[in-house]
């Protein structure tokens, strides 16, 4: 599925660096994926592992007076998009790669209808009518099963629910019928009912659109039940990339089977909930060796100063890790 | 919305009540005595007790006081005491200048500092920026008088463009009654611009951070459509707010800009019978400055909730 054949999106050895008082962050360090047409690819981390940042270096939304795409590339379907002009990036945007995120609850703007703000993404791309684009609104609320779906076009965000709200971003995603659809932690403030709804949702809908999906979040659960391949960050890095089930079979990397420890289980009776050891190490001073190493159980001499190879084991899996044997 | 406004009308009688008992007793415990002014510096003191009769001054205060609002009540704001015209005849005469020269300062205002504001806090910390806030500053730091004698110097002596000074009524034209206002608008109208277009910067910078700016930019929405629909009506009601408290300045800045450019408004007419203690001019254009004021407030408190829809009553 990695190959370059269906490939939509292919991100090569993106590097993308914020300046900050401590010195230059290296948010995202070297990394690369490609994402097939119609796939649905996981992106897991915790906090502050560069997956967000690298959700906005593709659309290009890395705020300009602090960060910057450093090197790299990023392909959209043949297209490079680190080097295209702002306004045919602006064309892009919300069109052919639409983005919705974390917080329904301030990600939609408090003074302008839901109505407004769907259909304004319709007559931005698709250049139809006023009146069109209004019923393009109307038909995406309701695909995003709504209620009442023409009256909620007049009402304000405030007046929907967390719930509704992030639906209503999933709409006005889809208005335009993008090829890619990158969710950044879609359902993480939202109650654990409805994150199920809206998971099955995004799932409903991409079997009927086609659209390609890039889901980041730090939920391994919400991972293994919506995604056809996971990449693993870690301090700006791609640590592991495999096939899901592949990765819950035989995760390789030892941050990814730190992960799947911490996951509390019923099955099992323990005393307390694993965890990882120590702390993400700074991303101001370049790393040597491996970036896992000072929290690493099997970590080695050499794992402290060199930088350990990217092994592939075949059918997809690779792993950035000295102790992995292809 | 409909019984908010009715609610808020209901609230501004006791304001108005409050201002009319301030007013009354605070020129009437001012030092001078109107009655003795009005008889002249030679007069007799018996000349002076005549005076004083003949206006009512020697009746107790509270009696002048009820005198007085019953007036009111009736839309009589009384007599002046030095031309013997009714107070309400002499504020309608003045009224037009003063309220043509605040609108055309707040147009002028308002037209410069809101495009000045969203540019500068698109543009933050670049050289746009710094030199749209160094204008602000500059035309903040400039006092009114100062800056129309130099406009006069220029615009009127220099290169005749328009007149020196005077007001044209709209009634004799409206190109000389736009020639007039255009000097003491800009005079007036920079110092107000500089304010407004500080607050639209700050206001703005705030609303440029939050999440649904980067929703509507991960949209690929025009720039135009973003600042102008997007930011701009979610830092308004910070705006709108300074551009009433605006609004109050300005009608004590009239008073010198009246006075500089020679025009027939309130402000010269509250000057004159300030200096003349003609107490029922005073207390007059006093309510109606009040009056003002607390229907701006009504105005932009109704504006809120038509600017951001979670603001309801």
């Amino acid at each position: 599925m990695s190959g370059n054949s269906g490939g939509i999106l292919e991100v090569r050895d993106l590097h993308t660096q914020f300046n900050t008082l401590d010195g230059v962050v290296r948010a995202v360090d070297g990394v690369s994926f490609d994402l097939a047409r119609g796939e649905t690819l996981g992106i897991v981390g915790e906090s502050g592992c560069g997956k967000s940042v690298t959700a906005l270096s593709i659309l290009r939304l890395i705020p300009p007076e602090t960060g910057r795409i450093a090197s790299g590339s990023i392909k959209f379907e043949g297209e490079e998009l680190t080097t295209l002009g702002e306004e045919a990036m602006k064309r892009l945007r919300g069109h052919r790669i639409s983005m919705i995120f974390q917080e329904p609850m301030t990600s939609l703007n408090p003074v302008l209808t839901v109505g407004t703000q769907i259909a304004e993404n319709v007559t931005r791309h698709l250049g139809v009518s006023k009146k069109a684009a209004r019923e393009r609104a109307c038909e995406m609320l309701d695909l995003v099963r709504i209620a009442d779906a023409r009256r909620r076009l007049d009402e304000y965000p405030h007046q929907l629910s967390g719930g509704m709200r992030q639906r209503v971003m999933i709409a006005m995603a889809l208005s335009c019928d993008p090829q890619v659809l990158i969710a950044d932690e879609p359902t993480t403030a939202l109650d654990v009912t409805i994150q199920a709804q809206i998971l099955d949702l995004m799932l409903d809908l991409k079997e009927k659109t086609g659209t390609a999906i890039v889901l980041i979040t730090h939920d391994l659960g919400v991972v293994a039940e919506t995604t056809q391949r996971v990449v693993v960050m870690y301090a700006g890095r791609k640590v592991e990339e495999a096939p899901v089930e592949a990765l819950f079979d035989n995760p390789l990397h030892p941050y990814t089977r730190g992960l799947m420890a911490a996951i509390p289980r019923l099955d099992v009776d323990a005393p307390r909930l694993q965890e990882i050891p120590g702390m993400v190490p700074l991303l101001t001073r370049p790393i040597v060796g491996c970036a896992f190493a000072a929290r690493c159980p099997i970590a080695t001499e050499r794992c402290r100063t060199a930088a350990p190879p990217m092994v592939d084991v075949g059918g997809g899996h690779t792993a950035l890790c000295w102790e992995v044997t292809p | 919305m409909t019984a908010y406004i009715i609610r808020r009308l209901f609230a501004v009688v006791p304001v108005m009540a409050v201002v009319a008992l301030f007013v009354f007793f605070l020129l009437r415990f001012a030092p001078g005595d109107p009655a003795a002014i009005i008889a002249g510096d030679d007069a007799t003191t018996e000349a002076i007790e005549a005076v004083r009769v003949k206006l009512g001054l020697d009746r107790p205060v509270v009696e002048q006081f009820a005198v007085w609002v019953w007036g009111l009540a009736h839309g009589d704001l009384g007599v002046s005491i030095f031309s013997n015209l009714a107070v309400t005849r002499l504020i309608a005469q003045r009224l037009e200048p003063t309220l043509a020269l605040t609108l055309s300062t707040l147009f002028v205002a308002v037209a410069l500092a809101i495009p000045l504001g969203v540019v500068a806090a698109w543009k933050a910390r670049k050289l746009v920026d710094r030199l749209a806030m160094g204008f602000a500053v500059l035309g903040f730091a400039m006092p009114v008088f100062v800056l129309a004698y130099v406009l006069i110097y220029f615009f009127a002596v220099r290169w005749q463009l328009l007149p020196v000074q005077g007001y044209s009524p709209i009634a004799e034209g409206f190109w000389p009654f736009v020639q007039s206002l255009i000097l003491p608008s800009v005079a007036l109208g920079v110092t107000y611009m500089a304010l407004i277009a500080r607050i639209t910067r700050a206001s703005m910078l705030e609303v440029l951070q939050q999440d649904y700016i980067r929703t509507a930019n991960a949209k690929g929405l025009a720039t135009d459509r973003v600042l102008l629909l997007h930011a701009l009506k979610n830092a308004a009601v910070p705006i709108v707010t300074v551009i009433g408290i605006g609004i109050a300045l300005l009608i004590s800045g009239v008073v010198i800009t009246e006075t500089v450019f020679n025009i027939p408004g309130l402000g010269r007419l509250t000057v004159d019978a300030v200096l003349k203690r003609d107490y029922p001019i005073v207390q007059g254009l006093i309510l109606v400055f009040a009056a003002v004021k607390v229907v701006i407030n009504l105005m932009i408190d109704i504006s809120y909730a038509f600017l951001d829809p979670r603001i309801r009553y």
